[in-house]
């Protein structure tokens, strides 16, 4: 579904990421690991539009999409849920989620996306008035999810999804995201909790230094003593 | 001392003219908010608005609806003109020093469009009596100019519909969001361009309402830009940037404040006066009298 | 690549004693021997005013091309330095010669004023800060009829009693000479340098040691003597006086100069006042088309070359030398 080949991407004149090639299939979700500053951020980010790749292709659903700007990339059905969030704090927790579904006209398919999020996030739900800046961390993470999910994506890109949570509601998120994949959705997830990521996924990339060093399944991962120990350092962070 | 009719009268006008200001301002921090652009043709927009008023009603003898109703227009499709051939280009060329480099470009943009207005039009002032005739009765004396009643009516419709616009539509809480986070808003789809155009369009429709409604008290010129331009970054400064609640009441605030001391002092004393309470609270609450933190922009 | 080098500005400057390039001091060595051959008053006229317009684009550039904060309040820091200069002249009795350092000296204290007030100011909140200042300046000096006659004008003693305008260059060469090797050398100096770091990014140049505070207030200061100087010679060179010498289009004539001709390189608004000044003048019947050509300029460099003309010179002078090494390359054997 999504095919990313010889990419070389970066801020500026940085070049973070050298020759990555990866594929995603429907239905599968793909881990992207690695070490901080490794350039598994700027994958996504790359891939949603909000960097300009400086070499390469991305393929989504038969369609080139690298170099098109981010707004054209979210309504291809692309939700990128970045690490910091970017929700509107003075608005409503509703205009948010109905802001997701900014590209939808129809209005009973929003109607759809909403019962659905709020389905899945019900907290949401009973929360929709409040102003999204007022909401905790947990739950604003819960909104930037909801948010993503509203335009009824294919594929979902989710950066560090659990970054800043406690631990009841990081594994409520992971629960989330399993749910999603059960549903149907395509995920590329970059995470730092590596152990957690290896076990809910079902292949991972290890980036080192902005280059792919190694992929396969994350069971094989997970069972290979040597690769958790030399890519990932010893599992959890 | 003054007797309640002379009081009455003063803030009728203050009241007037401060729903102008904030008229005007509100569509300053609209920009600001949205597109970062510190503003300083808004005041040419204004001068279009009363141009455009003047000719349509005094020349071509139409009903000043109408008339205030093409100067919207025209200032809409002056401000949609001026942001693609201007302000997208700059954005797609280089963000860096966005905001001090888009200053420089609204300082040019004045400049051009005052002396296009004076090229073409002269010098001359063109204004007229009033739109509308006579007055409503209060009570004991106090009594507005229909004219004036009907400005304010034409203020307050216009900040109402923005206010509903922005807080109802689809396109206004776009514009919101886009003004409280940019980077999200591109993830939900929005498309920044047709945002940022439609922004200063509206903004420039309004400072052209503006302009058009107060012709019976400001006859158009080619300068006549410079006041409002002026006083509504007063307002905006008083209330903090890109504070657009706040623009309204700071409108009336300044409209009531200015009216009140041009009676006491005079008018090149009252500029003074005002200028130097506004310096006072750059110095001591620089992010505005209603802002609580200080936004960096030195670099934005 | 720094965020001077994307904005265009000019950092190559490193040897702080070569103030003038032999290309600079040769166009200067022939306008100051100009004079001598042309003898038509027209021209005499246009070159003095390119002369003043380029030194108030240069000292207007210092503020807005080092420490990166748009003086928006320039003309009534000069006109306060025309004013001081020519009420020194007329109630004490001071040679006009002395006025304009007199003026120099009041916007001086009225630079170091408005450094202190814009302080706490960030970029755009400085440059309204020093708006109003210059407007409240301007309204002032209206209000204040007793003294300064408002607009029907101050009648200001001359330098001079003569008929040809040719003393008067030679007055405003010195001053510009003046004004560019000061400012330069004190551009290029560690000073210099500390401008341009609370320029670029007013945190990293605290935490590498620069006080923001100090420098700030030392470049409106010096920034402000420059526009006094110029004031007074304005004042004493045109007789009269009125409060729109203070008026902010006057400081937008200034800024497109300086910004037309690149910021923070100085002699670029000097360039540009030559360039634009005699062209435009040309077309002075209508003075609307002046302006509005200057307003377009001012556009199209924003958006297509922040860097004005000195990018422009600075990218083909890179050109040449790389097309003189292709060239030499190709002819060795």
């Amino acid at each position: 579904m999504l095919t990313v080949a010889q990419l070389e991407s970066g801020y500026n004149h940085l070049q973070v990421l050298w020759d990555v090639s990866l594929k995603v299939m429907k239905g599968e979700m793909v881990a992207l690991l690695g070490r901080n500053g490794a350039g598994k951020t700027t994958i996504l980010r790359t891939i949603a539009g909000l960097l300009k790749p400086k070499a390469g292709r991305i393929d989504f659903m038969d369609r080139r999409i690298d170099g098109l700007p981010a707004h054209e990339v979210s309504r291809m059905r692309i939700s990128f849920i970045p690490e910091n969030l970017h929700l509107f704090p003075a608005m409503s927790v509703l205009d948010n989620l109905l802001l997701g579904a900014y590209s939808i006209q129809d209005p009973r398919k929003i109607k759809e996306s909403l019962a659905f999020v709020h389905d899945i996030f019900p907290a949401l739900a009973q929360r929709r008035r409040q102003l999204a800046g007022s909401l905790s961390g947990g739950e604003q993470r819960m909104l930037a999810l909801g948010r993503g999910l509203m335009s009824q994506p294919e594929l979902l890109l989710v950066d560090e999804p659990s970054l800043g949570l406690a631990p009841r509601m990081a594994s409520t998120v992971f629960d989330t995201l399993g749910k999603l994949r059960l549903r149907g959705l395509t995920i590329l997830l970059v995470e730092q909790n590596v152990h957690t990521t290896l076990q809910i996924s079902d292949r991972s990339y290890v980036l080192e230094q902005g280059r792919i060093v190694l992929e396969g399944g994350s069971r094989e991962f997970l069972e290979n003593d040597h690769v958790c120990k030399t890519y990932l350092g010893s599992g959890d962070e | 001392m003054l007797g309640p009719i002379a009081i009455w009268d003063l803030f009728v006008t203050g009241i007037l003219r401060g729903g102008m200001y904030a008229l005007m301002a509100v569509g300053l921090s609209l920009v600001f908010g949205v597109m970062k652009i510190p503003h300083f043709a808004h005041g040419e927009f204004y001068m279009l608005g009363a141009y455009t008023a003047y000719f349509v009603y005094a020349v071509f003898r139409l009903p000043p609806l109408v008339a205030i109703l093409s100067a919207a227009f025209t200032g809409l499709l002056a401000g949609v003109l001026a942001e693609k051939l201007m302000f997208s280009p700059l954005r797609r060329r280089h963000a860096e020093q966005w905001v001090l480099n888009t200053f420089l470009v609204t300082v040019g943009l004045s400049f051009v469009m005052q002396n296009a207005a004076l090229a073409l039009w002269g010098g001359q002032y063109r204004g007229i009596t009033q739109y509308w005739h006579g007055s409503i009765q209060l009570f004991s004396g106090m009594h507005i100019s229909v004219d004036r009643a009907i400005s304010f009516i034409i203020a307050i419709f216009c900040i109402v519909g923005l206010w509903w616009f922005l807080d109802f539509t689809r396109m206004g809480k776009a514009i919101r969001a886009v003004a409280q986070d940019e980077t999200g808003a591109l993830l939900v789809g929005i498309d920044l361009d047709q945002i940022h155009t439609i922004t200063f369009g509206l903004s420039s429709l309004m400072a052209a309402i503006a302009g058009a409604s107060l012709l019976s008290l400001n006859p158009a010129y080619p300068t006549v830009g410079l006041a409002p331009l002026y006083k509504s970054w007063y307002v905006v400064v008083l209330v903090g940037l890109g504070n657009m609640a706040g623009a309204i009441p700071g409108g009336f605030i300044v409209g009531l404040l200015e009216t009140f001391s041009y009676y006491a002092f005079g008018s090149g004393w009252q500029d003074v006066i005002s200028l130097s309470i506004l310096i006072l609270i750059l110095l001591f609450k620089p992010a505005g009298l209603f802002g609580s933190r200080v936004r960096n922009l030195s670099n934005a | 690549m720094t965020m001077a080098q994307a904005c265009g500005i000019n950092t190559e400057r490193t040897n702080r004693w070569a103030v003038l390039s032999p290309l600079g001091l040769f166009l200067l060595a022939a306008l100051g021997l100009l004079p001598l051959f042309v003898q038509d008053e027209y021209i005499l006229q246009l070159l003095i005013s390119s002369l003043l317009l380029g030194s108030e684009a240069m000292a207007f550039d210092f503020t807005a091309g080092f420490i990166n904060i748009v003086n928006f309040g320039f003309a009534a820091v000069l006109g306060v330095g025309a004013y001081t200069s020519a009420l020194l002249v007329l109630h004490w009795g001071i040679s006009p010669w002395l006025g304009p350092l007199g003026g120099a000296i009041a916007s001086a204290a009225l630079g170091f004023f408005i450094g202190v007030l814009t302080l706490r100011l960030q970029g755009i909140y400085a440059a309204v800060m020093t708006w109003f200042v210059g407007l409240t300046l301007l309204s002032l000096t209206a209000s204040l009829s007793g003294l300064t006659r408002g607009y029907r004008g101050l009648n200001v003693p001359l330098f001079l009693n003569t008929a040809t305008r040719r003393p008067y260059f030679y007055i405003i060469f010195v001053v510009t000479l003046l004004t560019f090797v000061a400012l330069q050398w004190i551009g290029s100096s560690r000073v210099g340098l500390a401008f341009r770091a609370i320029g670029q990014n007013l945190e990293s140049a605290r935490a590498s040691g620069v006080n923001p505070t100090k420098y700030r207030v030392i470049n409106f200061t010096l920034s402000c003597a420059f526009a006094g100087l110029l004031g007074g010679f304005y004042a004493h060179f045109l007789g009269i006086l009125t409060p729109d010498v203070m008026h902010s289009r006057q400081t937008v004539e200034v800024l497109a100069l300086a910004y037309i001709g690149g910021r923070g390189s100085l002699w670029g608004g000097l360039m540009a006042a030559f360039v634009f000044v005699p062209l435009l003048e040309y077309l002075k019947p209508l003075m609307e088309v002046r302006l509005i050509i200057y307003g377009v300029l001012l556009i199209l460099v924003m958006i297509w070359c922040p860097g004005g003309l000195a990018e422009i010179y600075s990218k083909l002078k890179q050109h040449l030398r790389m097309g003189t090494r292709a060239i030499l390359k190709r002819n060795t054997p």
